[in-house]
Formats: structure tokens, sequence, C-alpha cells
């Protein structure tokens, strides 16, 4: 080999070293960045909530809710929750069944936001890490801090949608290792699976909760 | 002073709940909804006593808790955890957690100073949980069908083995005699309401706004208990329940 072929040679390996040197630095701060981004979600969203909660006094009942249901629209993956709650039964719907399931569904997602969202703010949240599961989840861990003080320091878990091309969207809340939407799923279930596999006991029993919900509420 | 008979009694009650937990079956998934749960029709039967005893003497007795100065419920708190320390510091033993045994049995020993009422080591390390159904579990014994027992809750009976084991490490376990005596029949009662004076609003959420409070109940039982056995699992092996999410 000619001393110019070896020179070529080595500078085509520290072009590659460079290269690959570069693209790790990169992914590594893309990965990060979505980390980051993950982690403004929860604040943002916790940050809304505040703002929401101080103009109690001059928001009414009705207004209140709208802003609620906007902020659940824009921070949560409402459809991806509405499926999941279904487990496998969703597939074997018929899509009357499913379009019923989600409108219920969803009454009472946003019929009981307020009182979730107003649990939610009885806790100061200090993310303490986010990790990347995959290429589609992500997980804000953190520590909430009961403003009362009656509850203990607990450890929370958001979890996050995090999908190429799609805004990310919390999809669970997990609070002392009990998964909201993992319990929703498994309650769900259980309520079809007592009921012969009829998905539509289960539509009817979320009416009538809902119904339930909005008679509490006088609406 | 431990009375032999209280020692016979204790000893066949962890006896006959190892019994159970060496005749327990495996479960058949980990969806905690299709979990080995084959006495269910009598286990809502006495899930339903449950929430009756909780309508008329659990949630009032903890309504009328939380209305008491904060200094109260918090000595209360502090008292159950201290309790629960011998049974943390024995179990992380027999698992081979030292540090968290050492943790725990400082904490018993200091905070038994003030009978566990005052927090002498408040913003110090806390010890994890730990408890003899956890020891089984580490030891390779089965989980086991899922029990709802009078006024214990549902459980794996693996767990309500380790409940019994457990009860005898509770330092309560020990006193049989005169004032002692007196406070030990009133230990059960008092956490009881303490626990539940805690975790008030969560308890009522799954009591009043379940579609299905036993389901609810259970789902949460076993995230919690898988929370606690999971410790040295990988995030990937934590969150495949959420793989479907994304189908």
């Amino acid at each position: 080999m000619t001393r110019d072929m070896m020179a070529q040679t080595r500078r085509g390996f520290l072009c590659l070293a460079a290269a690959l040197f570069i693209s790790t630095g990169w992914v590594q701060n893309a990965s990060a960045d979505r980390l980051a981004t993950a982690e403004d979600l929860v604040g943002k969203l916790i940050g809304e909530l505040r703002a929401i909660d101080e103009l109690r006094d001059s928001l009414s009942a009705t207004e209140r809710k709208e802003k609620l249901a906007t902020i659940m629209q824009t921070y949560f993956d409402v459809d991806g929750i509405t499926r999941f709650t279904a487990g496998r039964y969703w597939r074997a719907t018929s899509k009357e069944q499913r379009q019923t399931y989600s409108e219920v569904f969803r009454g009472i997602l946003l019929s009981e936001a307020s009182n979730r969202f107003e649990q939610i703010l009885t806790f100061s949240f200090t993310p303490t890490k986010a990790q990347a599961r995959g290429d589609k989840l992500i997980l804000v861990t953190g520590i909430a801090k009961d403003n009362s003080g009656q509850i203990p320091d607990t450890e929370i878990i958001w979890r996050i949608s995090a999908r190429a091309g799609k805004p990310m969207q919390i999809i669970d809340l997990e609070i002392e290792n009990i998964s909201m939407l993992k319990t929703q799923q498994d309650e769900n279930t259980a309520l079809i699976k007592r009921n012969g596999g009829n998905f539509s006991a289960l539509i009817e029993a979320m009416r009538s909760r809902l119904d339930t919900i909005n008679s509490q509420m006088g609406n | 002073m431990i009375k032999p008979d209280h020692r016979i009694k204790t000893a066949m009650l962890a006896g006959i709940a190892v019994f159970m937990a060496g005749c327990a079956s495996t479960p058949d998934s980990s969806d905690s909804a299709a979990r080995s749960d084959p006495y269910e029709s009598v286990n809502r039967s006495v899930f339903a006593f449950n929430l009756a005893v909780d309508d008329y003497a659990l949630e009032p007795a903890a309504k009328a808790l939380r209305k008491s100065p904060d200094a109260v419920q918090t000595g209360l708190r502090n008292h159950v955890d201290w309790a629960a320390m011998p049974k943390t510091a024995v179990n992380s033993a027999l698992q081979g957690k030292g540090e968290n045994a050492v943790i725990a049995t400082l904490n018993f020993a200091i905070n038994s100073l003030t009978f566990g009422f005052v927090d002498l080591l408040e913003g110090e390390e806390r010890p994890a949980s730990e408890d003899f159904g956890q020891t089984l579990a580490s030891a390779g014994a089965e989980e086991g069908p899922y029990i709802v027992a009078p006024l214990l809750g549902g459980q794996t009976t693996r767990a309500l083995a380790g409940w019994g084991v457990d009860f005898i490490l509770n330092p309560y376990g020990q006193l049989t005699q005169g004032i002692p005596a007196d406070l030990s029949n009133a230990s059960i009662p008092i956490s009881a309401t303490s626990i539940r004076a805690t975790y008030f609003d969560a308890i009522n959420d799954v009591k009043y706004n379940s579609l299905d409070p036993y389901a609810r109940a259970r789902s949460a039982y076993y995230q919690q208990r898988d929370g606690l056995l999971r410790n040295n699992l990988s995030i990937d092996e934590t969150n495949s329940d959420f793989d479907s999410f994304f189908e």
C-alpha cells in the first residue's frame, strides 16, 4: 500500500468516526429533547389547571367545565384511552357499539375531569426523571407532595404517548403503582366478562353512571 | 409477656397460612382481571360484607379522625408505620436486603422512645416496606388465588399466608396482659381507621364512583402488589401492559 493510499484510508476512518460521533450526539440530543418535551407537557398541564383553579370564583360552572374539557382534549389522548379501556373486547365490537361507547365514556371522562383535576391540584409535583420506553412511550416520574400534609410523599408516573409525527399526549397517571388506565380497563373488562361477554352491558352501566353524575351535578 | 396459648394460636395461624400458600395455583395471566379468582362469587359476598362494615364503622370513624388535629392524625400514622418496622426488618433480612433491614431496625429502635407516635427520624431515609408475602414470593412460592377475607380485604393466598406470619412480628402481637393487652386489642381497629383516613378519598372513589367496586379493588390490589415485587424489573418488563395501546 502506498503512502497516499494509507493517508486516504486514514482520512476515511477519521471522517467515518467523526460522522458516527456527530450522529450519535444528534440522536442523544434528539432523545433528550423528547424527554424534556414530555416533562414540559406535564408542567404545562399542571400550570393550566392552577390557572383555572385561581379563576374559580369568576368562572361559571359551565365555563369551568368547557375549559377543563379543552384541557382534556389538548393534553390527553382521549381516543386512545377510550379504545384501551375496552380491552380486548374493542376489536370484537360493532362500529355502532364503538361509537356509542366512545360517546358515553367521553361523557364520563369529561364530567369527572373536574374532580380528578382538583385531586391533582392538592399535590405539588416535582419531576425526578423521564425515561423512554421504545419510540412511542415516555414515562415522567416524580414525587407528589400532598399540600395538606395528610398523605405521605408519593411516587407518581405520567405515561405519555410520543408517537412520531403526532403531538405528545398523556395516556395515564400511575399513583403508588396503580395505573388509572389499567384499573379502568380491568374494571370494564371484568364487567363485560360477568355479563357473558356482552359489550352492551358495559355501555348500559356507563350510561347509568353518567346519568347519576349528571343528576348529582344538576345537569 | 407472651402467653403460651397465644403463641400456639399465632403459630397455627401462620402454619395454616403457609399451607394455603403452598397449595396455591399459578396465575394464568398477568392481566389482573383474568388472574386466578376461582372463588369470585364467595369473594364478592365477603366484599359486600366488608363494604357494610366500612359503611357503618370504618368510614364514620375515619371521617371523625380527619376532623381531629393534624398532630393526632400524624401521630397515629407514625405509630402505624412504626409498628410495621419489625416485619420489614425481619423480611428484608430474609430476602437478603441487608441495608433495608438495618434502616428498619434503627427506625424501630429509635422511634420506640416515643412508642412510634413521634417520628424522631423525620426526613431521614425510610425503609421500603417488606412483608412475609414478599419473602415467600422471592423464595419462589406461587401466588395462589385471590381471596377476600372478612375485615382483612382481598389478597392472594400467598399474601394472606404472609399476613399470618407478620402478625407475630407486630409488637402488639407480643403484648397480652394488662394495659398493653388493651392496646393490643385496639391496635387493629386503630390501624385500620388511620389507614382509612389517610386514603379516605381514594377509597371512597373506589366505593362510590366505580361501575364495579370489587373489580376495581382487585385490579388495584394486584397492581400495587406487583409493584412491590418488581423492584428489579426493567422499564420494558413493567410497561408491557401498555403495548396494546399503540396497536
